[in-house]
């Protein structure tokens, strides 16, 4: 049941009340589940994967944040350190949502502080880093779906 | 990675309209300044829009790179403004007739419309290709 706790606790973190990109900038946690969850779905183990969430959602309510250690976990993964692999394609997507919901907590601290009068641009920024971890999330629910349909073989 | 569909365009016309904005707005603002840092009436100004291209066109690509568009500059409105008779005035001359700007109040009107018009467009562009991008979303979801 920590893998169901855990998909619905994914809504959470919402920075300053900002809708969904202030979600996806201070969602790095949520980011984590992702990556952990992968990790387990690449090892393909029922306990695996509930205890990578299990893992994931104590991160989030300890408040841990950032992406820094995607590398490294991705590199855990056995076969997952090549170039090419898919692997390191799902962390390059993660660097890129990361960087855009970056970008626009930038753009957000640079209004909210007098330093830019760009409102569109924060606005923008906001609606790509939510689209940008809308995608996310929709690669994540299809890893996930192939895992259940992995887990239901009968043998 | 571009997920939004043209939004570089669209980002920069957004601003390329505030400019005209604050233009309008300025032009609006001194419509009966007689007299400017140069001892001259204040002088109407005009925005030139250009268009550049945002990126490269990549070779052998059948979509070629977006324009966007750039403030080529804030150019002044040489006309000569009205003479107004107000021998009272200040900056009125040994005939009692003062050089008042040439801001036309209902030209500035009009063009404080389409600017804002123009704004709201180009918002509703980004509001839609944010659309697109998000159906595109739910091709994968259930029911």
């Amino acid at each position: 049941m920590a893998l169901l706790d855990a998909i619905s606790g994914f809504g959470g973190g919402n920075l300053f009340g900002m809708g969904k990109a202030g979600g996806a900038a201070g969602g790095g946690a949520q980011l984590d589940l992702v990556k952990d969850m992968q990790k387990a779905i690449d090892s393909m183990s029922p306990k695996n994967v509930a205890s990578a969430s299990r893992n994931a959602q104590q991160d989030m309510l300890s408040g841990a944040t950032g992406l820094d250690s995607t590398r490294s976990v991705f590199a855990e993964i056995p076969g997952g350190g090549g170039a090419d692999s898919f692997v390191s394609t799902l962390s390059d997507l993660v660097d890129s949502v990361d960087a855009k919901a970056k970008a626009a907590e930038q753009a957000n601290t640079d209004i909210m502080t007098g330093k830019s009068d760009n409102i569109h641009q924060a606005m923008i920024s906001m609606q790509e880093a939510s689209i940008s971890f809308d995608l996310l999330v929709q690669v994540r629910n299809k890893l996930v779906d192939s895992y259940k349909e992995l887990s239901r073989i009968t043998v | 990675m571009d997920l939004i569909p043209g939004l570089s365009s669209t980002a920069s016309a957004l601003d390329a309209e505030r400019l005209r904005m604050n233009v309008v707005a300025e032009n609006i603002a001194n419509a009966f300044t007689t007299k400017g840092p140069n001892g001259q009436p204040y002088q109407r100004k005009i925005v030139a829009f250009e268009s550049v291209l945002s990126g490269e066109t990549q070779a052998g690509s059948t979509q070629t790179a977006l324009s966007s568009v750039n403030v080529r500059g804030v150019m002044s409105d040489s006309t000569p403004g009205k003479m107004v008779y107000n021998p009272g005035h200040p900056d009125a001359n040994k005939d009692g007739m003062v050089l008042m700007p040439n801001v036309d109040m209902s030209r500035e009107m009009v063009d404080l419309i389409v600017s804002s018009r123009a704004y709201e467009a180009n918002a509703q562009a980004a509001r839609i290709a944010r659309g697109m991008a998000k159906t595109a979303l739910t091709i994968g979801s259930k029911s």
